[in-house]
């Protein structure tokens, strides 16, 4: 293989894809050789990462092409039969129309769902059947697949399925243009995290191949600068105390590996590393969305914002519109919507409502489509039961929010008392911070049990000695860490209070900015945790 | 567009002179490990006196577990020293054999063939070069222990590692003894940039004058018939000498006694027998010099008492 990279913040990628991709679409004068060539930059990265895992984003923009232009012949044949049929049979021809749609979008949803599911979840059902099968016979036991995942299989399997939908919906036209169709999948600075984008919020602008315009460029540089900072500065730097706490961290003492348990640790080194882990995800997930948006704006392209400063936000609900935004969008499009205005819920709510009265009755009907949402979701981070125990916790502080919410309205008529003020708001903002951050601490544990366990440690284990404890931080990279993230905290601060940094940043006179981003670049460069002696974190969304 | 592009390429070349600059401040100024340099043993070899090497190996970790440079001068009174690393690639071995060439004339190299089947990529090779221009990429971490001296001091490497950069381990983890070399006529590919980078070895060595050697040493876990038949291959169209150990009637290797991991790297007893073996080579094609009545070489004899002082760890 000509270039290996791990994510978008491996050497190999900044220092030759990335520049590379870059200058030569920049020298190129007409807009279809700079078409031609992002295509092949992405074709290419997708090859880098497993030449023959290629085939499963060609086969799933095949379907998606086919699948976009059934439905839409579909579409087309209807409004054309319409237009010859008496008044009282157009209902009827709807109808008919309706279900052949119905049925070609399920097979072609299927054909999508179903490689991810194979490739992805496969395993996992497998050995589930097995323990069960286990229950009843010792010898009968099924052969568990392995598969190489194809890089971001879940998030190009989520456009596909979106593009399905929404022609089907008739929100956008199908594509003829197959070209078109396998960029909006494989654009390489989205595929590997995300964001997860939609045809019509993407493939216009991608299709459109504009010139690099110094604009552009300059802001583009500057978002991916800012990305490195959160990735290679806190993220990798965190990386040895949180793999230390949460084990798994193999090393190599003298030839033999060593296991680190968490059954060492008292639970406030836990505790303390749930926190770690929390901030680690988000430097190191948002780090890559800011890779990624920086990225496709030089290239001109208009991706679609995947956080919105999360640990600001006042309660779970909240926190989930504003962290991997682009995911809860999907989900409330195409599960929650769908499943809540589907016919039986209709009819719960309905009852609901007679029983339970307008407050409470609308939640009922609401709780059957969060909870698919939440499982859906929980198996889409992964195939495993943390996960699922991941997304099951969150509905279930999502549905216990929805009720307090309305019984804090009752309580705020009748006593006059305000949410809004700041010490209230500061208390929510902290309660919603610490319930991520044991969500997050079930999310990282090897296990479901030993997730439990250490969650369960952190109130019992007060005695444990802290002498023998591998920190893998010391005092000098603590003051880094805390420099740093405190600087994430003012810019975070000034965005929310709606303050444009960037371009703020963009309208100083060239000397001071040119020594900002002078500093800045410096910065990562020297107080980066790269090169002998640190193992950068594995993109965590990358695998999903 | 004129003005931005020129306004771009001022940012660009300013912030190359930053990098190269910050570079003199970050590289370490003495080739010890409080100094912060990388590969501490391997580059012991920057500190030894001008053309005082006779013979030089490289590798990876297998080089550096069965080469001993002290047990050669004990028997014999010649020099060499081992530049071997962790998981060496072959650009690394390149630059390990430049920066040792341009300071001492050895008349012989001998080259540990394990790294030659590491993947090595045109990408590695100019990560590399990126890495050897702008040094603060590779001592950037040196930032907690930068002193005023590392803005105001040339480089001067003074340490000497007594071991030469061999490293001694002297427990040993039996290996599940198996026939690991089975005759056969596979031959396990070397990939074409590996084959040039090797070459590229070789053809250094010959502008010095130094005779180049591939060797394989001992290793259950690493080799195999069809590695040796590939290296056999490599060594024959580059008209160079190939020594396996692994090959039965070379070493005898006791698998239960001489192995530290498991069959992986040789320990003490394993090394001893190596460097006997390459000894004999040595003495054969009269590459060995005697430095032993030279006080210039003290240093030698001081290193091996300090070594047989230190107990066995």
């Amino acid at each position: 293989m000509i270039f290996k990279y791990n994510s978008y913040f491996d050497t190999m990628y900044l220092a030759i894809f990335l520049p590379v991709a870059i200058v030569v679409y920049a020298c190129l004068p007409r807009k279809n050789a700079r078409r031609v060539w992002l295509l092949f930059t992405s074709l290419f990265f997708f090859w880098c990462d497993g030449k023959g895992l290629l085939v499963y984003i060609l086969l799933s923009t095949l379907f998606m092409h086919h699948g976009g232009l059934w439905l839409g012949r579909l579409h087309d044949r209807l409004s054309a039969a319409l237009k010859d049929t008496p008044k009282e049979e157009k209902k009827a021809l709807k109808e008919t129309y309706k279900k052949k749609q119905r049925w070609v979008l399920a097979f072609f949803i299927a054909l999508e769902l179903g490689m991810l599911v194979v490739l992805k979840y496969s395993g996992f059902f497998v050995n589930n059947l097995n323990a069960l099968m286990g229950l009843f016979s010792e010898n009968t036991r099924l052969l568990v697949p392995h598969f190489l995942l194809p890089m971001g299989i879940s998030f190009y399997t989520m456009q596909a399925m979106s593009y399905l939908f929404d022609v089907y919906h008739k929100k956008i036209e199908p594509d003829t243009n197959i070209g078109r169709l396998l960029l909006y999948m494989s654009f390489f600075p989205n595929v590997m995290e995300g964001p997860i984008c939609r045809w019509s919020e993407t493939a216009e602008s991608l299709w459109n191949a504009e010139r690099v315009s110094y604009q552009n460029l300059t802001l583009g540089l500057q978002r991916v600068l800012w990305g490195c900072i959160k990735k290679i500065v806190i993220a990798d730097r965190l990386n040895p105390f949180v793999k230390n706490v949460f084990g798994g961290y193999d090393k190599a003492v003298d030839f033999e590996l060593v296991h680190f348990d968490f059954n060492a640790f008292p639970g406030w080194v836990i505790a303390l590393a749930a926190v770690a882990f929390t901030l680690q995800l988000y430097a190191e997930f948002s780090g890559a969305m800011d890779m990624a948006l920086g990225v496709g704006q030089i290239f001109g392209v208009k991706t679609p914002e995947n956080f919105q400063r999360p640990f600001f936000s006042l309660s779970i609900s909240e926190f989930w519109k504003r962290w991997h935004i682009s995911l809860g969008a999907w989900f409330r499009d195409y599960v929650f919507y769908p499943v809540s205005m589907s016919g039986p819920v209709k009819k719960l709510t309905g009852k609901a409502r007679k029983k339970l009265g307008n407050r409470f009755g609308p939640l009922v009907g609401g709780s059957v489509a969060l909870f698919a949402v939440w499982i859906f979701n929980g198996l889409w981070h992964g195939a495993g039961w943390s996960y699922i125990f991941f997304g099951m916790y969150h509905f279930v502080l999502i549905l216990l929010g929805n009720i307090a919410d309305v019984l804090m309205q009752r309580f705020s008529e009748k006593t006059g008392f305000k949410r809004d003020i700041l010490p209230v708001r500061i208390f929510r903002i902290c309660r919603t911070a610490v319930l991520v951050v044991i969500g997050e601490l079930f999310f990282r544990a090897p296990t479901l049990t030993q997730g439990f366990a250490m969650f369960g440690r952190i109130f019992t284990a007060f005695a444990a000695k802290t002498e023998e404890i591998r920190w893998g931080v010391d005092r000098k990279d603590l003051a880094v860490l805390l420099f740093t993230v405190g600087v994430l905290f003012i810019v975070s601060l000034l965005q929310e209070k709606g303050r444009d940094v960037r371009t703020r940043i963009a309208g100083k006179p060239v000397v001071v900015r040119y020594l900002f981003w002078y500093a800045a670049i410096l910065f990562v460069v020297i107080f980066g945790a790269y090169g002998a002696g640190y193992i950068p974190v594995d993109p965590m969304y990358a695998e999903f | 567009m004129k003005k931005h592009t020129i306004s771009f390429v001022i940012f660009v070349v300013g912030l190359v002179g930053l990098l190269v600059l910050s570079g003199f401040v970050f590289i370490p100024k003495n080739n010890t490990a409080e100094a912060g340099i990388l590969d501490v043993g391997a580059n012991g070899i920057l500190g030894e006196p001008e053309n005082t090497i006779d013979t030089l190996f490289v590798g990876d970790s297998l080089a550096y577990c069965a080469f001993m440079p002290l047990h050669i001068w004990e028997q014999t009174g010649s020099t060499s020293y081992v530049c071997a690393t962790d998981l060496q690639q072959l650009q690394y071995t390149v630059e390990m054999v430049e920066h040792a060439l341009s300071r001492q004339t050895p008349g012989v190299v001998f080259m540990e063939a394990d790294a030659i089947y590491r993947d090595v990529s045109a990408a590695t090779l100019l990560y590399s070069k990126i890495y050897n221009a702008f040094s603060v990429f590779r001592y950037h971490d040196r930032w907690k222990n930068l002193t005023v001296k590392d803005f105001t001091e040339k480089q001067s490497f003074t340490s000497r590692d007594d071991e030469r950069g061999y490293r001694r381990f002297s427990d040993s983890k039996p290996a599940e003894v198996r026939d690991y070399m089975a005759p056969t006529d596979e031959v396990m590919p070397i990939s074409d940039l590996n084959r040039e980078l090797v070459g590229q070895i070789r053809d250094l060595c010959v502008e010095k004058g130094a005779r180049f050697v591939l060797v394989s040493v001992p290793s259950m876990k690493n080799w195999s018939m069809a590695r040796h038949n590939g290296i056999a291959a490599l060594a024959e169209s580059l008209e160079v000498d190939y020594l396996d150990l692994n090959m039965p009637g070379t070493v005898e290797i006791d698998w239960r006694a001489d192995t530290r991991d498991r069959g992986d790297h040789m320990m003490y007893t394993g090394a001893v027998k190596v460097t006997d073996y390459i000894l004999s080579y040595l003495e054969e094609n009269n590459l060995l010099r005697d430095h032993r009545g030279d006080p210039a070489y003290n240093d030698w004899n001081e290193a091996l008492q300090r070594v047989k002082n230190k107990p066995l760890t």
